[in-house]
């Protein structure tokens, strides 16, 4: 297996890659707000120390586990679960931790790709309504707009499926005539698109009120308030940096076991994790808000999704070259979710491809209609019940978007940490051209990252379960009984999920490691 | 722009724009 397996065609198309895979929707629309929410300039403070402590050295670990995995041909996480952790508990007790592991992220991998598709299409949707002024009826609010653009079948259902489809097409082509190809063309207009918008956001000045600008906005958002400095902000800031460089996931694990045996890790992994720094502080922070702030004062900023879909556009579709800025703006996003959402599809290609040994055009085919089938109640919530809550998108993300991330995050470094027979550090530092120090090893991966991952754990679990998230009825449809039935339905899809995940992944273990299984001892090594 | 807000973007837009130099520089010439 590990013969036919592909390897990237290029350093700078595997980093483009990379970096498209970890640059997504969260750099450009949930950053500013949770930046400008949790403090303002204060909020880099948990920020930086959360990369420092918890993103660095987890993207090391998995671009490690990744390519370790890749020397014996698998691609998905349970099985390099298994490869790391079998010599310390033995085979019979890691094939369960693979088959754990495999179905969390079968379960993030399947379902955040099931809203996140939507999300794609709304960006393209919107992008082409940019270009052809589709919501500039000033009799129609924005917010209106956008409610009636997610009950309309003909534009939800069009702009999903012709994303889904290019997404297919994407990962069947392969990783360097599909991905790599892909990323190298849409990761420097992404770039470029931002850099534009940058300039222009910079540069608008005050059009409405003499009190509101651009740089006003950019003093709001970097003004250290260290009032609001406080234990949720260190828990948003943490959260933001797993959202955004794709941790826990599965995905970068997957990109790196395309890699060759001696191929460099370390620098590419820090490569990666400054160009989606780069993506979300610097390009993130000086467009969204600046507008806003512009156009509407602080009033404005209060939204976090509705920043993209309601805010941005009520402001294009006033100002001079709104139009044009709006693509700009709707296309970025796209591209941004786009090369991410590639990574997740790909990754449930990889699963069909080594578990069940199917060609990748059938596998890409049956993901096409997975992805529809788990997509559909996004798309029919708010159709049939005439809101725009969005209860069966939120209840997925609030589990297998955000809270599974960091119980697989702390899953990973305590396999790299405690469960390798060999050090970790070696295996990271092989064929690498910059060295990762000793205690990088000894002292965070093995303590510091787990430990801090384990508090924001117990913070995101005491945080859940104070806004009722873990009861029968979330408190957050309480109020909109119609609602109910797709928060459950949700939690159904998921148990289905795991159900079949755990299923799946330990029977291709079995078949693969069967022997060593039953004779609990390791035979299979390279 | 205030001082520490301006200080504090310099800081951090600084420090990602050295970084993603000397990131890239490396991986390109160890290519």
């Amino acid at each position: 297996m590990a013969e036919k397996r592909e390897n990237w065609g290029s350093k700078i198309g595997l980093i483009l890659a990379m970096a498209g895979n970890s640059i997504g929707l969260g750099n450009f629309w949930r950053f500013p707000y949770q930046a400008a929410k949790n403090g303002g300039g204060a909020f880099m403070i948990p920020y930086v120390m959360a990369l420092f402590l918890i993103g660095v050295p987890l993207m090391l670990v998995e671009w490690m586990m990744g390519r370790l995995g890749g020397k014996y041909g698998h691609g998905t996480v349970g099985f390099m679960i298994y490869i790391q952790a079998r010599d310390k508990i033995k085979p019979k007790k890691a094939i369960i931790l693979g088959s754990i592991c495999g179905m969390l992220v079968i379960g993030v991998t399947l379902l955040v790709n099931s809203y996140y598709n939507h999300i794609i299409g709304w960006t393209l949707g919107y992008a082409v309504l940019s270009a052809t002024g589709g919501y500039s009826d000033m009799a129609v609010s924005t917010g209106e707009f956008f409610v009636n653009y997610v009950q309309n079948p003909a534009y939800v259902f069009t702009f999903w499926i012709i994303s889904l489809s290019c997404l297919a097409l994407a990962v069947t082509r392969g990783i360097q005539k599909g991905i790599e190809t892909w990323a190298k063309i849409m990761m420097p207009i992404l770039y470029l698109f931002g850099i534009v918008l940058i300039y222009k956001a910079l540069t608008i000045g005050s059009p409405v009120n003499p009190d509101w600008s651009a740089i006003k906005g950019l003093n709001y958002l970097w003004t250290p308030r260290w009032a609001d400095l406080n234990f949720k902000a260190a828990l948003a800031a943490a959260g933001q940096i797993f959202f955004t460089l794709s941790l826990g996931m599965g995905i970068i694990q997957n990109y790196a076991s395309y890699l060759k045996k001696d191929d460099d890790i370390v620098t590419s992994a820090l490569t990666t994790v400054s160009l989606n720094e780069f993506a979300e502080v610097i390009l993130g922070g000086s467009i969204a808000i600046p507008i806003t702030y512009a156009f509407m004062g602080v009033e404005g900023l209060s939204q976090s999704i509705g920043l993209s879909f309601i805010a941005l556009p009520n402001i294009f579709r006033t100002m001079d070259g709104g139009r044009l800025l709006g693509t700009l703006w709707f296309m970025l996003l796209f591209f941004a979710g786009f090369t991410s959402a590639i990574a997740m599809y790909n990754y449930l290609v990889t699963i069909l491809e080594e578990g069940m040994g199917m060609a990748k055009k059938k596998a890409s085919l049956i993901v096409f209609i997975g992805y529809i089938i788990v997509g559909l109640p996004v798309a029919l919530e708010p159709i049939l019940t005439k809101t725009a809550e969005l209860a069966y998108f939120s209840e997925l993300d609030n589990w297998v978007g955000t809270y599974l991330l960091v119980v697989m995050g702390l899953i990973e470094i305590i396999v790299a940490g405690w469960l390798m027979k060999d050090n970790a550090l070696d295996e990271i530092n092989h064929g690498s051209h910059w060295q990762a120090p000793k205690w990088i090893y000894s002292v965070m991966i093995r303590w510091i990252t787990p430990a801090t991952i384990i508090i924001i754990l117990i913070g995101s679990t005491a945080a859940y379960i104070k806004d009722g998230y873990f009861k029968f009825i979330p408190t957050f449809v309480a109020k909109t009984p119609v609602l109910i039935p797709w928060v459950n339905g949700a939690r159904v899809v998921l148990l289905v999920v795991f159900v079949l995940g755990f299923i799946g992944t330990y029977k291709s273990l079995k078949a693969v490691y069967g022997e060593e299984i039953s004779q609990n001892k390791v035979l299979i090594r390279k | 722009m205030e001082a520490q807000a301006l200080t504090f973007m310099l800081i951090m837009w600084g420090t990602i724009a050295v970084s993603v130099v000397v990131c890239l520089k490396a991986v390109l010439k160890n290519n």
